[in-house]
């Protein structure tokens, strides 16, 4: 599945739109990354456990975006974009949509 | 003889800044160094392609960093909030953090084989993951050659 964040995708043709694909995830860290960034917080820098944690989360997101396109028959997901807002305290929802296409290579 | 108890924290609180100011400092270095190692991909916020070019097999290229403030950075913000004007420690922390993010995007797309990264959104993602302060960016782009 070819995904872009940009509205054409360069060097194809799109040549059916199949419509609005979304996934979304929310994840609640757990209390192991939070003590470990309690200490790193002391002398500042990476917070590798978080990092982790957004890494997850944008590929399960994309997953199930990318899962909404393959049903729908598309080979493509166009102008794909992230938002991220914060249900509860602890957990976050990362959300990832994007127009799912069938796009075949320009001749 | 009592006040000295006193003062631990203060020493406590500068001695792990200064640990922090280094390892900002260190950070900034190593994103000097990786920056030049991929200026030869060709970066953009627009959202065109010059043409002929065409999209590398997986494009969507992405790349993420959160950056936590240490304990002092925050107090001296706390204590810019007093009299105003610009929190130059937040300003770093922010920068590491947008710099890393785009590094990472960049070394993804290096590895795809992409000449050029169109279309780069810079955005906050907010995890809330940190109770202190924390730069938590996610940046994405289109790998094209």
């Amino acid at each position: 599945m070819l995904v872009v964040n940009t509205e054409t995708i360069p060097g194809h043709e799109i040549v059916e739109i199949k419509g609005l694909v979304q996934g979304n995830t929310i994840r609640a860290k757990h209390l192991g990354r939070d003590i470990g960034a309690g200490l790193k917080n002391l002398v500042g820098g990476e917070l590798t456990g978080y990092t982790e944690l957004l890494t997850e989360a944008r590929r399960q997101a994309l997953q199930r975006m990318m899962d909404q396109a393959a049903e729908l028959g598309a080979n493509a997901v166009v102008n794909v974009r992230f938002t991220t807002s914060s249900v509860a305290a602890g957990a976050a929802e990362m959300y990832a949509y994007g127009t799912a296409v069938v796009a075949s290579p320009a001749i | 003889m009592e006040y000295l108890v006193l003062l631990i924290p203060v020493v406590m609180l500068i001695g792990l800044g200064s640990i922090g100011r280094f390892t900002e400092q260190a950070h900034l270095r190593r994103l000097d160094a990786a920056e030049a190692a991929l200026s030869h991909i060709a970066v953009t916020n627009t959202k065109t392609a010059p043409p002929g070019m065409t999209v590398v097999s997986d494009p969507f290229v992405i790349g993420e960093a959160v950056i936590g403030s240490d304990y002092l950075k925050t107090a001296l913000a706390s204590l810019r909030a007093i009299v105003g004007g610009e929190i130059r420690s937040f300003q770093k922390l922010l920068e590491r953090g947008r710099r890393e993010a785009i590094v990472r995007m960049l070394r993804e797309a290096d590895a795809r084989g992409a000449t050029s990264v169109i279309n780069v959104r810079v955005e906050r993602a907010e995890m809330g993951s940190a109770q202190l302060p924390a730069a938590e960016i996610i940046a994405t782009g289109t790998a094209i050659r």
